[in-house]
C-alpha cells in the first residue's frame, strides 16, 4: 500500500492527515505547538503513523502547508494554507460556497466557486478575531476552561454587547460587567457574538457575500456557542465538519496524493 | 593590508548609476554631497553597505543600468534636498508641495526665476529612504511621539513632512502649498504642524471640491475645469507674492509641456511593460513615474536620462524573449503598488507571477491628448482632472476595466491604502463594480504602500502565495 500525507502546521496546533493511495483518510492526529513549529509538526506526523504502525518510508508524499510549513524539513512541497483549507472542505462539502475558518491565532474567510477559491480575506495584527480572543478571556476573566465556553453562552437569553475591536478592550469591559454581577452565561454569549461580529465585518469588507453553503472549520468551530452566533447573525445554516481543524490538512493530503501519484 | 572599502562610493557605482556614463563625469562631485546627504539622513557606513550588498541587490535588478539609474534619480534628489538647509541659509527661497499638487506650477516657478527651489519632502524622501534603505520608521515613530499618534493610522506622507520638518532634515520653506485630495490629510496635517510645532510654518491652501458625479468625465465639465482653474490660479498667485516673482503664463505652458513630454515617453514604457514576459520588474516604471507625480528639484535631466536607460533595457529584454517570470507567467495589475516595500513584489515573482502595471500612474488615453483648454490654468485643471488618481471612483473602475483589456491582464488586485479610509473605501467600491463586470481574479490586500510596520515581509507572505496559487488555478482553469 502506497501512503501520502498532509501536515498542517497552524499558529496553534499541527494536524496531519495520511491517506491511502485510494484515497481513504488512515490516519489524523492533532498536536497541540510548542514554540519550536518543526519540532510539533514532526511529532504530529510520528503521532499519525503510529496509530497506524507506518514509519516515515511507507509514506510516498508529503506536502506541508499552515505558518511553519516551512520548517518540516522531510516535506516534498508547500502549499499556502488557503488554498488547502478549499480543497480539503470541497472534498467533504462540495456545496461549500463560503469557508469561515477560525483558528487559534487568525482567521479566514474564503469564497468559492466550482473552480476553488474566489477570494479571501486574513485578519490582520489583532487577535480579537480569533480564538485567542475566547481563549484569553475565559480563562483569565470568566475563570473556565474554553471548551465550557460553549455550551454556557447557549443557555443565555440577554447576550451582552461587547465591542469587537480588541481582547484587552473587551476584557476591561467584562470586568465591568462582572462587577454588575451581569449572569456569566450573558458574558459568555456576548462574547460570541463579538467574535462573530468581527468575522463577519472582515468578510464584508472583502465584499465576500457568505454565500451558501457555509462551512465553519478551525478549532474554534467546535464550539457550539460560536455556531449558534454565526447562524443567528448570517441568518444561514452553518456546516460543521466532523473533524473542523482537519479540513487544510485534508486538503494537503488529497494534493500530496495527486502529486504523488503522477 | 587590503584596503577598506568605501561603501558610499560602491553605492553610487554599483547601485546608483553614477558609475555609468555619462553620469560617471559626476562621480566625484556626487560622492561629496552623498557623503554629507548620508551623515544628515543617519545613514551608517553599515547600513550602506548592507543596501549595497544585500538589500538593494535582493529586491532590484542592479544588473540592468535603467534599474541603477532610476536608484540615481531618487538619491540625487534626496541628496539635494539635504542640502536644501544650507541653500536656505544662503537666501535661495523654497517651495514645498504634497500629493497631488499639480506639478507643472512647480515647475513654473523654477523656471520663472532659478534660484526657487521646489521639493515635495515627503514623497522624495519615503520613496527614497524606505524602499533603498528600508528605513522610513524611524521617522514616523518620531512624528507619532510628538503628537501624530499612531492609533490614528495617518498617511506615512504626513508624518514624514512633519519628522523631516521637525528634526530640521529640511529648512522652514518659504511657503508650502498645499493641496486638498479625498481626504483631505494633507492640509490637515499642515494645519497641525503649524498650529501643533510652529506657527512661522508658512501654508498656502488650494483645496478643491472631490464632488464629482460618479462615471462623471470631470475634465470635460467645463464648469468644474473652469472652477478648478480658478483655485488654481488664486494659490498660484499668492505663492508667486511671497516668492516675490510674477506670473508668468509662458512658463506656466512651458511646464505642462515638460510635463506632456515626458508623459508621451513614459507611456512607451507602459507597453513595454505588456510584453510577455514583463522585461522588467513593475517597481521600476513606477518610481520613474514619480517624475509625472511628484515635484524634482533637480528636474528632469536625471529623469530623462534613466527613463532612456529604462526603454532601452526593456527593449533588449524584451527581444531576447527575457523577463522577470517566464514566458506565460500570470501578470496582474495593482491599483497602486506598494514599492516601498519592494519585497512584496519580489514576492510575487518568486512565485511565478509578475505585476508590470500600477493603475494609478498608468497615463490613459484621455490624459496624453493635448489640452483643449488655451488658458493656461484651465489647461492644467483639465489635465489634473484627467489623472486616474483624482477623478471620482466610477471612471477609476471604468478605466481599471480598459486596461485589464488593453494589456490583456490576468487579475487585479486593490488595497495597500490601509491608512485611509476615504482612499480604501474608493479602490473598495472600484473593486465591487469591476469583479461584477468581468471574469477575471479581483483581490484587495489590506497593507500600506509606503511602510511596513505593520505589514511586514512574513504577515504578507501568506496572501501573497494564496493570491498566485490562486490565479495560476484559475487560469489554468479557463484554458
Amino acid at each position: 500500500m502506497t501512503y501520502y500525507a498532509g501536515i498542517d502546521v497552524g499558529s496553534t496546533t499541527s494536524k496531519v492527515v495520511v491517506l491511502t493511495d485510494n484515497g481513504r483518510v488512515e490516519a489524523y492526529s492533532v498536536l497541540r505547538n510548542s514554540y519550536n513549529l518543526a519540532e510539533s509538526g514532526k511529532k504530529a506526523f510520528q503521532m499519525a503513523l503510529d496509530k497506524k504502525g507506518l514509519s516515515e518510508n511507507d509514506i510516498a508524499y508529503i506536502i506541508a502547508t499552515g505558518y511553519g510549513r516551512r520548517t518540516i524539513e522531510f516535506q516534498h512541497e508547500v502549499e499556502p494554507e488557503i488554498i488547502c483549507h478549499a480543497r480539503g472542505t470541497m472534498e467533504l462539502v462540495p456545496t461549500c460556497r463560503t469557508i469561515i475558518d477560525i483558528g487559534g491565532q487568525d482567521s479566514k474567510i474564503i469564497e468559492l466557486d466550482e473552480n476553488g477559491v474566489k477570494k479571501f480575506q486574513m485578519n490582520d495584527k489583532c487577535a480579537a478575531g480569533t480564538g485567542r480572543y475566547l481563549d484569553k478571556l475565559a480563562k483569565g476573566i470568566l475563570g473556565i476552561e474554553v471548551k465550557q465556553l460553549g455550551e454556557l453562552s447557549l443557555k443565555s437569553n440577554s447576550p451582552i454587547s461587547i465591542s469587537s475591536q480588541c481582547t484587552i478592550f473587551a476584557e476591561s469591559e467584562i470586568i465591568n460587567y462582572l462587577s454588575y454581577r451581569e449572569p456569566i452565561e450573558n458574558i459568555a454569549a456576548g462574547m460570541h457574538y463579538s467574535l462573530v461580529r468581527r468575522v463577519i465585518q472582515m468578510g464584508k469588507a472583502a465584499n465576500i457575500g457568505f454565500k451558501k453553503d457555509i462551512v465553519f472549520s478551525g478549532g474554534v468551530a467546535k464550539n457550539t456557542g460560536m455556531v449558534k452566533a454565526l447562524e443567528d447573525l448570517l441568518g444561514e445554516q452553518i456546516i460543521v465538519p466532523e473533524d473542523p481543524q482537519s479540513t487544510a490538512a485534508l486538503g494537503v493530503a488529497l494534493m500530496a496524493r495527486e502529486r504523488g501519484a503522477q | 593590508m587590503t584596503k577598506k572599502k568605501d561603501w558610499h562610493r560602491e553605492y553610487l557605482v554599483r547601485c546608483a548609476g553614477f558609475g555609468d556614463p555619462p553620469w560617471d563625469k559626476e562621480l566625484d562631485e556626487m560622492l561629496e554631497k552623498w557623503r554629507k546627504a548620508a551623515e544628515k539622513l543617519g545613514l551608517t557606513e553599515e547600513e550602506v553597505k548592507y543596501a549595497v550588498t544585500e538589500w538593494i541587490p535582493s529586491n532590484y535588478d542592479i544588473g540592468l543600468e535603467g534599474v541603477r539609474k532610476t536608484i540615481g534619480v531618487m538619491t540625487a534628489e534626496a541628496t539635494d534636498m539635504m542640502m536644501a538647509t544650507e541653500r536656505k541659509a544662503r537666501g535661495e527661497k523654497m517651495v514645498y508641495g504634497v500629493l497631488p499638487a499639480h506639478t507643472p506650477f512647480y515647475r513654473a516657478f523654477k523656471f520663472t526665476d532659478p534660484s526657487v527651489n521646489v521639493y515635495f519632502v515627503d514623497a522624495n524622501f519615503i520613496s527614497f529612504v524606505q524602499p533603498l534603505f528600508h528605513k522610513i520608521a524611524p521617522h514616523l515613530d518620531y512624528a507619532e511621539e510628538r503628537g501624530v499618534r499612531y492609533g490614528c493610522r495617518h498617511c506615512a506622507l504626513n508624518k514624514t513632512r512633519y519628522a523631516l520638518l521637525r528634526q530640521g532634515l529640511v529648512p522652514l520653506p518659504d511657503v508650502s502649498w498645499i493641496w486638498g485630495f479625498i481626504c483631505d490629510q494633507a492640509p490637515k496635517s499642515d494645519e497641525f504642524i503649524k498650529e501643533y510645532w510652529n506657527s512661522e510654518y508658512p501654508i498656502i491652501f488650494s483645496r478643491w471640491s472631490h464632488h464629482g458625479r460618479a462615471f462623471e468625465k470631470e475634465y470635460q465639465n467645463v464648469e468644474m475645469v473652469k472652477y478648478l482653474a480658478s483655485v488654481m490660479r488664486e494659490g498660484y498667485e499668492q505663492v508667486c507674492k511671497v516668492l516675490g516673482i510674477e506670473v508668468d503664463e509662458n512658463a506656466i505652458v512651458k511646464a505642462l509641456e515638460e510635463r506632456m513630454d515626458f508623459m508621451l515617453k513614459y507611456a512607451e514604457l507602459s507597453k513595454l511593460m505588456a510584453a510577455d514576459p514583463p522585461p522588467i520588474a513593475g517597481e521600476i516604471p513606477l518610481l520613474l513615474a514619480h517624475g509625472l507625480w511628484a515635484v524634482f528639484n533637480t528636474g528632469y535631466v536625471y529623469y530623462s536620462d534613466a527613463l532612456d536607460a529604462t526603454l532601452k533595457d526593456a527593449k533588449t529584454k524584451i527581444a531576447k524573449g527575457e523577463g522577470v517570470v517566464p514566458k506565460g507567467s500570470p501578470r496582474g495589475m495593482m491599483w497602486f503598488m506598494p514599492f516601498c516595500n519592494p519585497f512584496i513584489l519580489r514576492m510575487f515573482e518568486e512565485n511565478g507571477v509578475a505585476i508590470p502595471f500600477c493603475e494609478g500612474l498608468l497615463p490613459s488615453k484621455a490624459e496624453l491628448e493635448p489640452p483643449k483648454f488655451e488658458d493656461p490654468f484651465e489647461a492644467n485643471a483639465e489635465a489634473f482632472l484627467k489623472e486616474c488618481m483624482i477623478t471620482n471612483w466610477g471612471n477609476k473602475a471604468e478605466l481599471t476595466l480598459e486596461r485589464l483589456e488593453t494589456y490583456d491582464i490576468d487579475f487585479m488586485i486593490w488595497g495597500f491604502e490601509d491608512f485611509d479610509r476615504w482612499l480604501g473605501s474608493d479602490q473598495k467600491l472600484c473593486q465591487a463594480y469591476v469583479e461584477k463586470k468581468i471574469e477575471k481574479p479581483c483581490f484587495y490586500i489590506e497593507g500600506d504602500i509606503w511602510e511596513d510596520r505593520d505589514y511586514s515581509e512574513e504577515a504578507m507572505r501568506v496572501r501573497i502565495e494564496t493570491i498566485c496559487e490562486v490565479v495560476k488555478a484559475r487560469l489554468a482553469a479557463t484554458i
